[in-house]
């Protein structure tokens, strides 16, 4: 491999006499700076000396197999460069991709050399965009609609940098490999975006004078939808690139990571940032392929993903709180929320004996009026549709119970997430959940006694008749979701056994992360969830003690003295988990 | 004043005054990791990076020394199982994936392991550990070999041998001029704050 500092080297190019000075400028000008281009760059420039040596037998077909993709980067540096803009530069760079990618996936190269190869690519075609913009302006017919030819070139263009953020993302630390994965598809979405608008580029050159103005029309409306569609992309690429790990600390990663993997072994999870107050999630797949049934095809759509995992789950928490571990609690809702959406047996409550109740409707009568009848349709949709959220709400805050025990209660009092009005109201909610963990004998523990009760005196209030009727699916919705988290439960028993000590370790500024076994002088990682319950417990009842042993007064001096418990608390499940992870090891 | 023998170390960890008991945590695998009278410490997953600045002088006199220290470096994290390449004569501050806690009456320091001091790699410079103390341990590692050096979390990368006191020390967490106390990682270096640079400008 050819170092970049090497960039002497670009007067091969000369030499073989294929270049101009130009282009040499062009390939110059973005092989400086990013040692990774640079290092695609030298292979390129490895295998001009090969193909110096075979000049005048030029594509040489007798390179073996494993030149080949220094040869397709080369030939496409060529090509795409060398200002043959006569034969419609879109059409090659569209060829020559195709024919790089299954060069790529035949020589089954390594993912890092794959991410050399598209930035370099990219880049190749935007400086090159950039640099011989004429290469459009040449064409008799495009002169002619410039607005239509004008929009199409810069989504194009949109998607040239869209590439380009992507392989400078692929460089990017993340968590996990759920990044990658996600990066790969949005990359291939590109790719078949791009070779569309290539496509209709080389349709709008071609257009029939009698049908001109409506072809065009009809591309420009087209072309909108691309807009559309490149621009939604792009915010789902700032998903990925707010999850880089250097944005906020992994305990709640390795959290939702542990729980996810119970679940659903195997999915992708990415955790990121939103700029809202809210807790979400969305499955990056699934929204993906949404959006582009508008532009293309089932045939196409179901290409896209193949090979790989059912979905990508995107987990986000608000920016303003991604500091704040014990807050990320709520993260165990979504979850819920995201395995009731797909169980049916959750619906079903709904069905029977229990819908007309809950939707009081008349008895059936038969109606004369045709709209009358659409109308009560439309109203019983809607209010079902209302229903439907509920319980999905409600059974995603039990799921969370049962999964972080108390602390979801106490961070979910804490924070109080906005609801809309046709929301499970927030005082239902923690009367629910402040409830259900009486069910589970939580309360059993003095500690959390008093906690849990002060929540429900504060959600005390009279229910509408709504609430009283989906009150009374509780038993059923509790049933449903003891069966979905059957064996992976946080339980009373687990709190009493880890919490205590954790709570002692964290009293003595220690992290809590570790189980001593005074006896056997031996010790095992805490769970995660009992680390967070220990951070709750420990700020709802002993962070008193602490202000004190470090002499904080101040509310400033406080505070500072809740960041560092908030870092031994990060710190702790990053702890546990490599701890974890290391012991199954040198089992 | 004597060092803590393998048995007596682990002792301390287990000690049930919380007062007298030594935290190392986690310790994976305790017979591995505690012998030879001293705890192996792995390598941390957080990092500080130098970088090239506009700044050629670091002086603890200027004014802006704090600003021109974090422009100097960079944090970084490496993830488990992923690597951090130390360059020759390159210069990263690490930490212990370790917390340590010393309590009052142990004084520790912090040593190479020889393993990888043969291929050119040290660890700390500053190498005391005051009792009382507690945070995880800030490594400077230098590659002082030829070759780049790959370093992953998780790695045994130095040793913690103890000593005890004659007597018991007022405890670092109680000492307002504590500067590095409850550190996680890293941290970025902290020399202006220290009380003689008032005297001296």
């Amino acid at each position: 491999m050819i170092d970049c500092s090497k960039l002497s080297e670009l007067s091969v190019l000369f030499e073989i006499g294929f270049l101009s000075d130009k282009i040499v400028n062009t390939l110059f000008k973005f092989s400086q700076g990013v040692r990774a281009n640079g290092e695609v760059l030298g292979e390129a420039l490895t295998f001009l000396e090969t193909v110096k040596r075979v000049k005048g037998d030029f594509p040489p077909k007798r390179i073996v197999a494993n030149t080949l993709t220094s040869l397709e980067i080369y030939r496409f540096a060529l090509l795409a460069c060398s200002g043959r803009s006569e034969k419609g530069f879109i059409n090659e760079i569209s060829s020559l991709m195709g024919i790089l990618k299954s060069t790529l996936d035949k020589e089954n190269i390594s993912k890092n050399d794959l991410n050399n190869v598209l930035v370099f690519f990219s880049k190749i075609a935007e400086e090159t965009l950039k640099e011989t913009g004429k290469f459009f302006g040449e064409t008799a017919s495009f002169k002619k609609y410039p607005d239509v030819r004008k929009t199409l070139e810069s989504e194009i263009e949109k998607i040239l940098s869209r590439n380009r953020v992507l392989g400078r993302l692929r460089l990017e630390e993340f968590p996990s490999d759920a990044q990658e994965k996600a990066i790969t598809l949005l990359l291939k979405t590109f790719s078949l975006l791009y070779n569309k608008l290539a496509f209709l580029l080389s349709k709008l050159n071609q257009l029939p004078h009698e049908n001109r103005e409506k072809l065009s029309q009809i591309i420009g409306i087209t072309t909108r939808r691309y807009n559309y569609l490149i621009s939604f992309i792009g915010s789902l690429m700032e998903f990925i690139e707010a999850s880089n790990i250097s944005q906020f600390p992994l305990g709640i990663y390795y959290t939702l990571e542990s729980i996810i993997k119970n679940f659903q072994k195997g999915t992708p999870i990415i955790l990121s940032l939103l700029g809202e107050r809210k807790f979400m999630y969305l499955d990056l797949i699934t929204v993906l392929k949404n959006v582009l049934k508008n532009v293309l095809n089932k045939r196409e759509i179901e290409k896209l993903d193949e090979g790989y995992p059912s979905c990508i789950l995107i987990f986000n928490i608000p920016v303003l709180e991604k500091e704040n571990i014990l807050l990320h609690c709520l993260v165990a809702n979504q979850i819920g929320n995201y395995l009731v959406e797909r169980n049916e047996s959750f619906f079903q409550i709904l069905e029977s004996e229990n819908l007309p109740k809950l939707l009081r409707l008349p008895p059936k009568e038969p109606s004369n009026f045709k709209e009358q009848e659409l109308e009560r349709i439309g109203i019983v949709e809607q209010a079902l549709n209302k229903i439907k959220k509920w319980v999905i709400t409600i059974a995603s805050d039990l799921f969370a119970i049962h999964i972080f025990g108390p602390a979801y209660l106490f961070a979910f009092s804490k924070y109080l997430p906005a609801v809309r009005e046709s929301d499970v109201p927030q005082e239902t909610r923690l009367k629910i959940t402040a409830e259900e963990l009486k069910e589970l004998n939580y309360t059993k523990n003095d500690e959390l006694k008093d906690k849990i009760e002060k929540v429900e005196l504060y959600a005390e209030r009279s229910l509408s008749s709504l609430e009283r009727e989906i009150f009374n699916l509780i038993p059923k919705i509790r049933e449903k979701v003891r069966t979905l988290t059957i064996g992976h439960r946080y339980t009373l028993q687990i709190f009493e056994e880890e919490v205590p000590l954790l709570v002692s370790s964290l009293l003595n500024l220690i992290p809590p992360n570790e189980i001593l076994d005074f006896e056997n002088k031996t010790s095992r990682p805490a769970k995660l969830v009992s680390i967070l319950n220990a951070g709750w417990l420990f700020k709802l009842t002993k962070i008193d003690n602490v202000y004190r042993m470090l002499n904080a007064k101040t509310l400033e001096e406080k505070s500072q003295v809740d960041i560092k418990i908030n870092r031994l608390i990060q710190k702790s499940i990053e702890l546990s988990e490599i701890h974890r992870k290391m012991s199954e090891v040198v089992e | 004043m004597t060092i803590l023998s393998t048995k007596s170390i682990l002792e301390r960890l287990f000690h049930k005054d919380p007062k007298k008991r030594l935290v190392v945590t986690p310790i994976i695998n305790h017979k591995d990791q505690i012998a030879n009278s001293s705890i192996d410490l792995r390598l941390g997953t957080e990092f500080i990076i130098t970088k090239r600045t506009k700044y050629h002088l670091l002086d603890p006199m200027q004014e802006d020394i704090e600003s021109q220290i974090e422009q100097y470096q960079d944090k970084k994290y490496i993830r488990f199982k992923r690597k951090l390449i130390l360059q020759p004569r390159q210069f990263v501050l690490g930490s212990t994936l370790e917390y340590i806690r010393l309590p009052n009456d142990l004084l520790g320091y912090v040593i190479g392991r020889s393993s990888w001091g043969r291929v050119g790699l040290i660890i700390a410079t500053a190498t005391m550990v005051g009792p009382g103390f507690a945070g995880s341990l800030t490594l400077e590692l230098v590659n002082l070999g030829e070759a780049d050096l790959a370093l992953y979390p998780g790695t045994r990368i130095a040793q913690l041998v103890l000593h005890t006191l004659d007597q018991e020390d007022s405890g670092y967490i109680q000492k307002p001029e504590s500067k590095y106390i409850g550190a996680v990682g890293p941290e970025f270096s902290k020399i202006h704050t220290d009380k003689e640079w008032k005297l001296l400008r």
